[in-house]
């Protein structure tokens, strides 16, 4: 039996009337089955239309905002050019007539009156300046019938270039109503300078708006799952990322995207982290509060932003997903770029609930990747160790035993369950993934690390040496062998 | 659940008569005035001419059954066109038998007006209320009035458990069977009206109104039946206070600062709801003088303001008044005018501020003072003088009154025109030079600047002031700013027409007046025409400046007299002679202005005058000339 | 690009004011009137924040004080005696834009002013309001006002003023929805211009009583304060009116005085000892009646002409 096991564990085959047969689920304690979110109320529900909602709340003040001020600025320009019109051409008697009440005809000859009258002591605008006001009066009259949808989603493939060409193409749409605003507030202040503002207004770009008034935009979403991003997607997302540009992405990752047991597991999060200029969060729909305080602070930010977020589309998985997220397999982070200072500022990792802290990254495997499990016969061997000691020991090679995962059956009796070596890997891996993660929350201490002396030697005779070599091809180019060459 | 209405027959008893005056009084907080109302829309919406008037006691909380305790309304329905309220009353409903005194001391009853009562007091508990009731129903039998009693209480009870309410909509349904209207508009009135307490509550009254309607039919036998036009154009129904607002509104004003007054808050309160919509606040001063200094504060900074108020409220507003003429600043004054002097009777009609609204400021104030006929010139006056402010650079005064203030007659929906609307403001840089106040050597008219033009900073001042506003140190300089100032009241009258003569060009006697006398005047004027006699009438509404050609038009007539509900000596009274007699304030005015001997008949009943004696004084005034000839 | 950046904001016309394009006519107030400085004060404060002359307002009643806004190149509302706050409530109702400053004196302001004075604080409209105390009537030579001294020989009173002098201070601060009040003393015109400094920044009415000397009628008023100032109090807190330490040192009497505590701004503001100079007390949230005075600026014109209709139509006669 342990040559069996052992066969099992390094190379996955054999001892396959041991594979379980119905679904296993790992043995939890009390408090964590008291701390697991119930997934009696939980509904399947779309990620696009919570996160429509986080925007639709964070953005309603801006959106209102945008409304009134465009709707301010039309009214300016409209008396602006009225009044110019009065003056360009004073009414005539009908008009003054009119403007006198329907009764006023009855009693007063409106010749004598318009006769009488004085011409405004203030000349009519300047031609520059009416055409200022007009074509900014038209500009901004269309923005406020046009129509303002809440969001632009992209869905299908491509939906990543698609939605960089939209972005690109809204904000330079905007700009000259954006433009219209600012000759509006001025020209009403009555404090338009060309000579000033002209050349300020030409070189008014989206970057030089307020931020309200790019958040009062339309929102650009893109809906992606990870295993397209990481085949199909993967450079539009990047360039995405790199862009600027506001354009939110919803990741929906349904469990842990393992593309093939050779250890890679796609991890969009920690790659758009990597482009350290977009907004990250990564979360999971097991963590209530978290995902709500991840998706209000991803609707705010005006940069590239990416939600990851684990999702369970069916009561199943539900236990698998609140599994995931807890036991460090899928960490739930927010990265926010705009915050100043160092990693440890800007990003903010969650700490499982104490509760959790035993879970393994492979607790929650037991059910898909069934085929990767055996059970164990018999009683506790010396040479098998529980999968959450395994992990403790294994520093720089993992340990020469059988590790074993403690699981129950639907039933309720108790087995152990061996893994194989990839998923372990692929558990290990989780795990060192999270504490790499958890050392960029640390804040530099300022202390001095002292070295062991022998590492110092060694490093530096190996600079000494390198460095004599390079120095050496650099000074005479005959050293360099023919084939570097 | 409604059972079919009662099909009620064509009454061919039913007595054919063009006009008739209804009026419903009771105890205050009964509901006559509610009563009133409804009517008064139902007999506008058949397409019948209407007046109403309120009928107001004088104090808030009088005592129950008492003669001054009457409150109500008088509905005065037409054929055609009804331009007052009319003499006496042909049919008066009235909730005790107290109250009605109170309309026979105004003389509102005449010998064959069929006087409905409620009956419930005979078998009152109180044996004073019986006795009280008993006699009056004696004396109003001898006084020649048909007298039915109605047995209200026991026939709301039986739809009703407080009996205090619902007597108003029984009485509705009664009179709308004698009048022989239709009841399915009043269902949806009644419906409507008391939507806000409930679906029960609506149909309660329902079954009151079907109560009254059907208890006249049995047992009631007089029948009246008015023609009706229908309405050609769209119409509209409202007061005089509802019609200065919408006034208000339509000509752009947003702000109007007041100070409560009777009889002319309700403006402002129909202004607060309905400024929310259009943009615009209702400030409530703490005082009149500061609900003018806010409005002119308003105005000069570019937004013309109207300020609201009555006869008391007018004297605390003279001095502000004389700053808006001096300092030329455009300011909309209305005056609804009650009884003075002093506190007099706030709510009852008197026009008797006319020289207050002229004169009443520290030196030579000139201004414009208007004064609307009709609830509709009440609407379209305040266009008219928002404009002229603006244009004319100073206060134009709008003179109501309490019977316009509270009366119904329905005209014509105005159309809304965007020209009533004030122009936008101009920011643009002042002429530099120009000066702040740019006198036309000609005609005193000067446009100004407002804060935020560049270039046109000057300080207001009331001191005497040159045109540049700067404070007068030459004496010629005064002499010069108030030449300049009257001078635009002659550019104004130069620009009026000459007032419509209602009748023939010449005759005996032309017959002069302004505000809410119109109606009656010219209704006793027709009267008199038909029989022949050579009388003519004339109604002002430019007070100041005066209309133009009064002297030429006078001289067509042997004698011409002044009509109006204010304080005059009469000829004949002790001490008084042609030197110590006082002339109403109008009489006054023409008298200067012509120099014609304008002659003048004036009350002060605190209520509208009616044709009929205002007819009898001029046939007077008429014989009294054929006597002399 | 990687996100939004500031870019030099689009500002109105940078166009200089000098400090002459606040001056007016000549002040013809007395030598030695402390008029005077508070007309520096105010003309300095313009220049310093460039306040666009055209779009500043003084209003005044009628006095020596009143003649003020004559001086200024700004507009002005030299108005009635006592009525300067509804005027300046009605400017500024309809214009936030406008910076708007009330100018008044003892008479105009605590005796026939006194009803407008105290609803004005009670709006708490944004203005900033100068009240300058010379404890007479000026302008119409001696007569006694509300803030004379008791037993000071006016015209009116040549035996002495016999009714104890109204406070103006611990009026105001008496008021509900007061939100600034300050005192300063014209002989300091540094302390002067930073009160004002401070009254203008402040977002509602804001107080300020100018003890001023009248060289001509009341000369010896404020002899003793001005030669000696242990007669001053100074207020001082971080919140307060600052005052250079080496300028504060000169003050024997100094208090430590939190502008948010109201009962501790009455108490000092009831004392008959000494003259109390800084900032009293602010509130920067009370409600400012501008707020409801500006409802519906903001309105298209599309908007309003459709109420109006609707406004009309509500009184239709249905059936015809």
């Amino acid at each position: 039996m342990r040559e069996q096991l052992r066969t099992f564990h390094l190379s996955g085959k054999g001892l396959d009337e041991f594979r379980p047969t119905s679904p296993m689920r790992p043995v939890l304690s009390e408090e964590v089955l008291k701390a697991l979110p119930s997934g009696e109320s939980f509904q399947p529900e779309p990620l696009a239309s919570l996160h429509a909602a986080a925007l639709a709340a964070e953005l309603a003040p801006a959106r209102a905002k945008f409304l009134a001020a465009l709707k301010q600025a039309v009214a300016q320009l409209q008396d602006l050019l009225s009044v110019d019109d009065a003056k360009r051409s004073p009414p005539g008697t009908a008009r003054i007539s009119a403007s006198l009440g329907a009764e006023a005809q009855r009693f007063l000859a409106v010749d004598e009156l318009t006769g009488a009258w004085k011409r405004p002591a203030s000349p009519a605008m300047d031609d520059t300046r009416r055409g200022r006001c007009a074509a900014s009066l038209a500009v901004l009259e269309q923005a406020l019938a046009a129509a303002r949808p809440e969001s632009i989603i992209f869905s299908h493939d491509g939906a990543c270039a698609e939605a960089l060409a939209a972005s690109h193409r809204q904000l330079g749409e905007i700009v000259p109503v954006l433009r219209a605003l600012r000759v509006a507030a001025l020209e009403a202040l009555g404090s338009y300078d060309a000579a000033t503002h002209d050349e300020v207004l030409a070189r008014f770009d989206w970057q030089t708006a307020e931020p309200w008034e790019i958040a009062a935009l339309p929102s650009i979403v893109v809906l992606e799952t990870p295993e397209r991003l990481a085949h199909a997607s993967l450079t539009a997302f990047s360039i995405l990322l790199r862009s600027g540009k506001p354009v939110q992405i919803l990741v929906s990752a349904d469990g842990l995207s393992i593309d093939d047991l050779s250890g890679s597991v796609t991890d969009i999060g920690t790659l758009a982290l990597a482009h350290r200029g977009a907004f990250v969060l990564q979360s999971s729909v097991a963590a209530r509060e978290h995902l709500a305080q991840g998706l209000g602070e991803m609707a705010r930010t005006l940069r590239p932003a990416v939600a990851v977020v684990s999702v369970a589309t069916s009561k199943e998985d539900w236990l698998e997903t609140s599994l995931l997220a807890h036991s460090k397999a899928f960490p739930l982070f927010r990265y926010d770029p705009d915050r100043d200072g160092g990693w440890w500022q800007r990003f903010a990792l969650a700490e499982p609930d104490a509760a959790f802290k035993t879970l393994t990254p492979l607790d929650a495997l037991t059910a898909r990747f069934a085929d990767q499990f055996r059970i164990i016969p018999g009683k506790a061997e010396k040479d098998q160790l529980e999968l959450h000691e395994y992990f403790k020991q294994y520093k720089t090679a993992p340990p020469q035993v059988i590790p074993f995962l403690n699981a129950v059956d639907a039933a309720g009796n108790p087995h152990r369950l061996a893994v194989t070596r990839e998923l372990v890997h692929i558990g290990f891996d989780r795990l060192r993934a999270w504490e790499m993660l958890a050392a960029l929350t640390v804040a530099p201490v300022e202390t001095q690390t002292v070295e062991p002396a022998a590492v110092v030697s060694i490093r530096e005779d190996a600079a000494k040496d390198a460095y004599k070599q390079v120095l050496a091809m650099l000074t005479d180019p005959a050293l360099i062998s023919p084939a570097a060459r | 659940m409604q059972a079919n209405p009662v099909e009620i027959p064509v009454d061919s008893s039913a007595k054919v008569v063009h006009q008739h005056i209804v009026e419903i009084v009771s105890d205050s907080g009964e509901g006559a005035q509610t009563c009133g109302q409804i009517f008064a829309d139902l007999i506008a919406r058949a397409g019948h001419g209407i007046w109403t008037v309120e009928i107001i006691p004088a104090e808030i909380e009088p005592p129950k059954r008492s003669r001054a305790g009457a409150s109500g309304n008088r509905i005065r329905i037409g054929a055609g066109k009804v331009t007052n309220a009319g003499d006496c009353a042909d049919i008066v409903v009235a909730f005790n038998e107290q109250v009605l005194y109170s309309r026979i001391d105004s003389g509102a009853l005449r010998e064959g007006t069929i006087v409905f009562v409620d009956g419930s007091w005979l078998t009152s508990s109180d044996e004073r209320i019986v006795e009280q009731y008993r006699e009056a129903l004696a004396d109003f039998r001898q006084r020649g009035y048909v007298v039915i009693p109605l047995p209200i209480v026991e026939e709301c009870l039986k739809h009703a458990d407080d009996v205090r309410k619902g007597k108003n909509i029984w009485v509705l349904g009664l009179l709308s069977a004698i009048y022989d209207l239709d009841r399915a508009p009043a269902h949806g009135i009644i419906t409507q009206r008391f939507s806000k307490k409930g679906e029960a509550t609506a149909r309660k009254n329902i079954d009151l109104f079907d109560a009254g309607y059907e208890w006249a039919v049995t047992h009631v036998e007089q029948r009246f039946r008015i023609p009706a036009t229908p309405h050609t154009k769209p119409m509209v129904l409202m007061n005089g206070n509802q019609a200065l607002a919408l006034g208000i509104m339509a000509s752009g004003i947003e702000v109007c600062s007041m100070y409560p007054i009777t009889p002319a808050t309700s403006t402002s309160h129909f202004l607060a709801g309905a400024f929310e919509q259009t943009g615009g606040i209702v400030h409530q001063a703490e005082d009149e003088i500061a609900a003018i200094g806010f409005a002119l504060g308003c105005s000069y900074s570019g937004k013309t303001a109207v300020t609201i108020t009555s006869g008391p409220g007018l004297a605390l507003k003279t001095e502000f008044l004389g700053l808006a003429v001096m300092a030329e600043i455009p300011l909309v004054v209305v005056v609804v005018q009650r009884g003075g002097p002093s506190t007099g009777l706030p709510t009852k009609v008197e026009q008797g501020d006319l020289m207050a609204a002229l004169h009443a400021s520290p030196g030579d104030a000139p201004k414009i003072i208007m004064a609307p006929a009709t609830i509709e010139e009440c609407f379209h006056f305040m266009i008219t003088a928002r404009k002229l402010a603006e244009e004319f650079r100073g206060p134009v005064m709008v003179l109501s009154d309490a019977n316009l203030a509270t009366g119904q007659q329905p005209f014509a929906k105005p159309e809304f025109d965007p020209a009533w609307l004030a122009a936008p403001l101009d920011f643009s840089p002042w002429t530099s030079g120009t000066p702040a106040l740019d006198w036309d050597e000609k005609t005193g008219l000067s446009q100004r600047p407002i804060p935020g033009q560049r270039g046109g900073e000057y300080v207001l001042t009331g001191l005497a002031h040159d045109e540049f506003s700067h404070v007068a140190y030459e004496s010629s300089i005064n002499q010069r700013a108030m030449k300049m100032r009257s001078r635009k009241l002659a550019v104004l009258n130069s620009a009026m027409k000459p007032p419509k003569v209602h009748g023939d060009a010449e005759g005996e006697l032309l017959v002069v007046g302004w505000g809410s006398t119109l109606g009656a005047i010219e209704e006793a004027v027709d009267h008199l025409r038909t029989e022949g006699l050579k009388v003519s009438s004339l109604h002002l509404r430019f007070l100041s400046p005066m209309e133009p050609g009064l002297k030429d038009i006078f001289s067509h007539f042997n004698r011409v007299m002044t009509v109006e509900v204010n304080y005059s000596d009469d000829v004949g009274d002790p001490y008084i002679t042609e030197e110590t007699r006082r002339y109403s304030p109008l009489a006054q005015l023409l008298r200067s202005q012509t120099l014609v001997d304008v002659d003048c008949w004036s009350r002060v009943p605190g209520s509208p005058l009616p044709p009929g004696a205002i007819e009898k004084q001029l046939l007077r005034k008429l014989q009294e000339a054929s006597c002399k000839a | 690009m990687q996100g939004l950046k500031k870019d030099w904001e689009i500002q109105p016309a940078q166009e200089h004011h000098e400090l002459k394009d606040y001056a007016g006519a000549l002040p013809r107030w007395c030598p030695g009137c402390g008029d005077h400085s508070a007309l520096n004060a105010v003309r300095k404060l313009c220049y310093e924040k460039q306040l666009p002359p055209e779009r500043t307002v003084i209003v005044s009643g009628i006095g020596c004080s009143s003649r003020f806004p004559h001086y200024m190149g700004t507009y002005g509302f030299h108005g009635l005696h006592g009525r300067a706050f509804p005027v300046a409530c009605g400017v500024k109702s309809r214009r936030p834009d406008l910076h708007v400053f009330v100018v008044t004196g003892d008479g105009d302001c605590c005796a026939i002013g006194a009803g407008h004075w105290v609803h004005a604080l009670r709006y708490n409209m944004d203005m900033t309001v100068l009240l300058l105390d010379n404890n007479i009537y000026g302008l119409t030579k001696a007569q006694t006002s509300p803030t004379t001294r008791l037993g000071e020989h006016t015209n009116t009173h040549p035996g002495g003023a016999m009714i104890a002098p109204l406070n103006p201070l611990t009026v105001a601060l008496g008021v509900s929805n007061v939100s600034f009040v300050a005192q300063t003393v014209d002989w300091n015109p540094g302390h002067v211009y930073s009160t004002i400094e401070a009254a203008h920044a402040h977002r509602g009415t804001s107080f300020v009583r100018i003890l001023q000397r009248c060289p001509h009628f009341t000369s010896h008023v404020f002899e003793g304060p001005l030669r000696d100032p242990s007669l001053l109090l100074l207020m001082e807190h971080a919140d307060g009116v600052p005052m250079e330490p080496d300028k504060a040192k000169r003050f024997p009497n100094r208090v430590m005085h939190d502008p948010s505590d109201l009962a501790s701004a009455r108490a000092i503001a009831q004392r008959e000892d000494i003259y109390p100079i800084g900032l009293f007390y602010r509130n920067p949230d009370a409600g400012c009646y501008d707020d409801f005075t500006t409802r519906g600026l903001a309105q298209t014109q599309a908007e309003k002409q459709a109420a109006i209709r609707a406004a009309i139509d509500k009184f239709a006669i249905q059936g015809a």
